[in-house]
């Protein structure tokens, strides 16, 4: 019955963008970083903790693509186990901030008059913490947990989030086909799930897009102060942490990771912005 | 013409700028071979098609078409603010007093634009700036292009919103434009297009946004123009006003124009069968009976349905009326009394409650199964309030609503139930008997799901599904003369008529017994407009259902109640059956009603309009 060149809101913004040849390549590029961190153990040709104190620093050579930094470690394959910490704490933290916020906001923004005023003067309380000394302190009491770092950083995200989706459901729920919804009988909840939040898809991923960045940023930015990840493990802050240090002797120990955490934050901001532009109309 | 000898290359406005002028029209304004082009993501798209027009000194000109039919674009062409991309002027000459707008230079086309053309255009929203106050940018505008001093201007400047019938123009003056309506914000830009006594305006459906009260308001004013030898360029799909306002008439369809002469001449006697179909399609306020669906347009049309059933027989009204409409109470489906929806007026820093919006006032209603009311009003008169309050999409105040529809199904109390006290659970076994079908055909469907998603879901929410999904939508489809294949499309993929159609379907869905037409056809080009109002005609015939239409059109309304309601500032003011209240009309905000609603054909009316 369908015919096959029926189109869908999202084939359409697919198609749109295919043709932003920046976005696409953001999206490869994420793709084959995913890829790599999650083959880490069968692709990376050393282990990621085994030292050789007698080599100690090295220049990138045929035996190691990138160098060794100073207790010997291959660079390469610290830099792929980074990127696992980096994505994971990207993405997971980004999907807590997703759930927290896009459920607080559509609550809010749908049930309206008190419960929104309430809900939404949490949020600002909430914003009003300065957050980093937040994380901190959370981090300083309950010791350095990886996954309290996921919930943590996505626990301060998800404040943007419920404020952006809160704004589209307020602009949703004045539309017509929300009220033909209720005269047809249908319950709240059935509104909210099948009306509302498809229709703010939108918004949502392409905030999203921005924030995994964001977090992956603020993740590094944590470990360089040492309250992140932990040694021997590695994560990107940590490596340009250590980079810094001896940036004059062995430059490459910043270039490489530095690089990289750019072309990342490159690639999912690029990414970010063609999912606006293809998204961007009907 | 002219149009096929141009040259087609960049460097043509350097070439044209070395030549003098060549005056080809003694007219004001002659637009010759326009033809614009859309680049969209299909492929190119003609928007406009070699254009020929022409407008005199003085002179008002209409230019009619449906949506789609180009007339916008060509009105921006002449000004040269098509957006682009994707619209591209590819030939043609716009010439204006001598000069051709399309190669002018942007310096020289600046001065023109405001102080020699002025354009009036369709969305008040956009035109004024929502951060200066409205004095500040009539006395900004005046002081430009004119050498008053502010004192001055700023008497200019309330004196022309008295003119436009701002009421308070002093006070209004120090408003932002988030304080005044839609149609005070059309008034206000209208009084920019007129104050610096431009030589054309170029009105792109300024009324559009106005009751019907203001128009006429709005175009005496326009008119008035006329005598400072303005020339106008009106654009409009309501071939009424034109009839009332213009010296000639252009009809375009599908962006080539189709027909063009004196107004008289075309409305007594079209040439072409699409005029002949649109000016058929035009509810006349006065017509003893309301036209049928013209041959024209059901074979034209969008549409092509396949005609399942015989041609409609009379319209349902007639048929109905003469079965004495007196019912006794006990046969009302839906009877309202004393109903009140008040709207809390909040201020100061705590939000109190310092007043009251009375949205519907004291309002007694009743309509009995199978009937068409009308309910007729301007904006702000209530008449969606009342009309959401009487199927329990508005909570009410005060009075009762009670509803008769007893099916088995649901157990109701026998006598009625009464829904204002209900609340939303509980209300909703009544849900399926109460239906609307709203006036925004792009707002009211969820552009997330399709087509058969959006007709079963009150179904499915019922659990009334007896067939599966798809089998019922399609259903549901073909009786809104639909094509079956489109049950797995999304909205976008619609046109209006199409979309309004699939609101009836879906409100049909649940075989209710009372829906709320809300301006249900008031966003639709007139033939779309004849085609679902038969449709409408003809679902009743067939189901019983009974309408509350409501419309800011009188003849629209005239098409298709038995009784209509006039509604001014939450009260109704007169009700009576539909010939009494059109030809007899007793209260006096009904004749002021009455009166604004232009009648195409009517010489005396046009006469009076144009001071002739």
């Amino acid at each position: 019955m369908a015919e096959p060149r029926s189109t869908s809101p999202h084939r359409n913004a697919w198609r749109r963008l295919q043709r932003n040849k920046v976005a696409i390549f953001g999206l490869c590029m994420l793709t084959v970083l995913a890829l790599l961190a999650l083959l880490a153990p069968w692709l990376s040709p050393y282990s990621y903790s085994a030292q050789n104190l007698a080599l100690g620093p090295s220049a990138p050579s045929a035996a190691h693509w990138l160098g060794t930094d100073l207790f010997g470690r291959d660079l390469l394959t610290r830099m792929i186990y980074g990127s696992r910490v980096s994505l994971a704490v990207g993405f997971i933290a980004t999907a807590v901030a997703l759930l927290i916020g896009v459920t607080w906001g559509a609550l809010a923004g749908y049930l309206g008059g008190r419960t929104d005023a309430l809900m939404m003067r949490l949020v600002d309380i909430l914003y009003a913490l300065p957050f980093t000394i937040f994380i901190i302190l959370l981090m300083v009491v309950f010791g350095n947990n990886i996954i309290l770092l996921f919930l943590a950083i996505g626990a301060v995200e998800w404040l943007t989030m419920a404020r952006i989706v809160r704004g589209q459901v307020l602009h949703i729920k004045q539309q017509d086909y929300i009220e033909a919804a209720v005269s047809l009988g249908a319950s709240r909840l059935r509104i909210i799930v099948k009306h509302v939040l498809p229709n703010i898809a939108g918004p949502v991923i392409i905030y999203a897009t921005l924030t995994v960045p964001n977090v992956i940023l603020l993740e590094s930015f944590l470990s360089f102060l040492g309250l992140g990840v932990q040694p021997p493990q590695s994560s990107w802050g940590l490596l340009i942490a250590y980079g810094v240090e001896t940036m004059e002797e062995y430059p490459w120990l910043l270039l490489f990771p530095a690089t990289l955490l750019a072309l990342t934050l490159f690639s999912l901001n690029f990414l970010g912005d063609g999912l606006r532009d293809a998204l961007g109309e009907k | 013409m002219l149009g096929s000898h141009l040259v087609r290359s960049s460097s043509r406005a350097e070439q044209k700028s070395l030549q003098a002028p060549v005056r080809t029209s003694d007219k004001l304004l002659s637009i010759q071979g326009l033809t614009v082009h859309f680049d969209t993501d299909e492929g190119v798209v003609q928007a406009v098609n070699d254009l020929h027009l022409e407008i005199g000194q003085g002179e008002i000109v209409g230019l009619v078409g449906e949506s789609g039919s180009g007339k916008t674009v060509t009105a921006q062409s002449i000004l040269r603010l098509t957006p682009r991309p994707p619209a591209r002027i590819v030939d043609g000459v716009v010439e204006f007093n001598g000069a051709d707008l399309l190669t002018l230079p942007v310096e020289q086309l600046r001065r023109l634009r405001g102080a020699e053309i002025s354009m009036i255009f369709q969305e008040p929203m956009t035109a004024l700036s929502p951060l200066h106050r409205v004095g500040r940018q009539l006395c900004e505008l005046l002081s430009f292009h004119t050498d008053l001093d502010p004192t001055a201007a700023w008497k200019l400047g309330v004196e022309w919103l008295r003119k436009v019938g701002l009421p308070d123009p002093q006070q209004r003056m120090s408003f932002y434009p988030h304080h005044l309506s839609g149609g005070m914000r059309q008034r206000v830009m209208i009084a920019m297009a007129l104050m610096l006594k431009p030589r054309l305006i170029i009105a792109d459906e300024p009324s559009t946004a106005l009751d019907v009260t203001v128009q006429a308001q709005i175009f005496r004013l326009l008119l008035s123009m006329k005598e400072e030898h303005t020339s106008m360029l009106l654009i409009t799909h309501d071939l009424a006003v034109v009839w009332e306002v213009c010296d000639r008439i252009y009809v375009m369809k599908n962006s080539r124009l189709v027909e063009h002469g004196k107004v008289e001449t075309i409305f007594k006697a079209p040439a072409h069968d699409y005029t002949r179909a649109l000016l058929h399609a035009v509810p006349r306020l006065y017509d003893e009976h309301p036209p049928l669906l013209p041959e024209y347009v059901r074979s034209h049309g969008t549409l092509t349905p396949p005609q399942r059933e015989p041609p409609a027989r009379a319209p349902a009204h007639e048929q109905s009326r003469s079965e004495g409409d007196r019912a006794n109470p006990a046969q009302h489906l839906l009877r309202a009394t004393n109903l009140r929806v008040w709207f809390p007026v909040k201020t100061g820093l705590f939000a109190r409650t310092t007043g009251h919006v009375k949205a519907v006032d004291a309002v007694d209603f009743s309509i009995s199964a199978g009937a068409t009311v009308g309910l007729v009003g301007e904006s702000g008169s209530g008449k969606t309030t009342l009309g959401r309050a009487l199927i329990g999409l508005q909570a009410i105040n005060d009075g009762s609503i009670v509803f008769t529809g007893t099916d088995a199904a649901t157990d109701m109390k026998p006598g009625g139930t009464e829904l204002g006290d209900l609340n939303q659970r509980r209300l909703k076994p009544w849900r399926r008997h109460l239906q609307m079908i709203f006036q925004d055909p792009y707002s009211s469907l969820n552009p997330r799901m399709t087509v058969l998603d959006i007709l079963t879901e009150g179904l499915q929410e019922h659990g009334l599904l007896d067939l599966p999904k798809p089998d019922k939508a399609v259903q549901l489809l073909e009786e809104v003369e639909l094509r079956a294949d489109m049950v797995n499309r999304y909205p976008f993929e619609f046109s209006g008529g199409e979309r309004q159609r699939l609101n009836i379907a879906r409100a049909l869905s649940l075989e209710p017994k009372f829906i709320v037409c809300d301006e249900a056809v008031s966003a639709l080009d007139v033939s779309i407009q004849a085609q679902v109002i038969e449709l409408l005609r003809r679902l009743q015939t067939r189901y019983g259902i009974a309408y509350l239409f409501i419309s800011h059109d009188l003849s629209v309304v005239r098409q298709l109640s038995e009784q209509i309601l006039v509604m001014y500032q939450g009260k109704i003011v007169e009700r009576g059956n539909t010939a009494d209240v059109i030809f007899r009309p007793r209260h006096e905000y009904t004749r002021t009603l009455l009166d604004a609603v232009p009648v195409p054909g009517d010489h005396r009316r046009r006469r009076r309009m144009r001071g002739g």
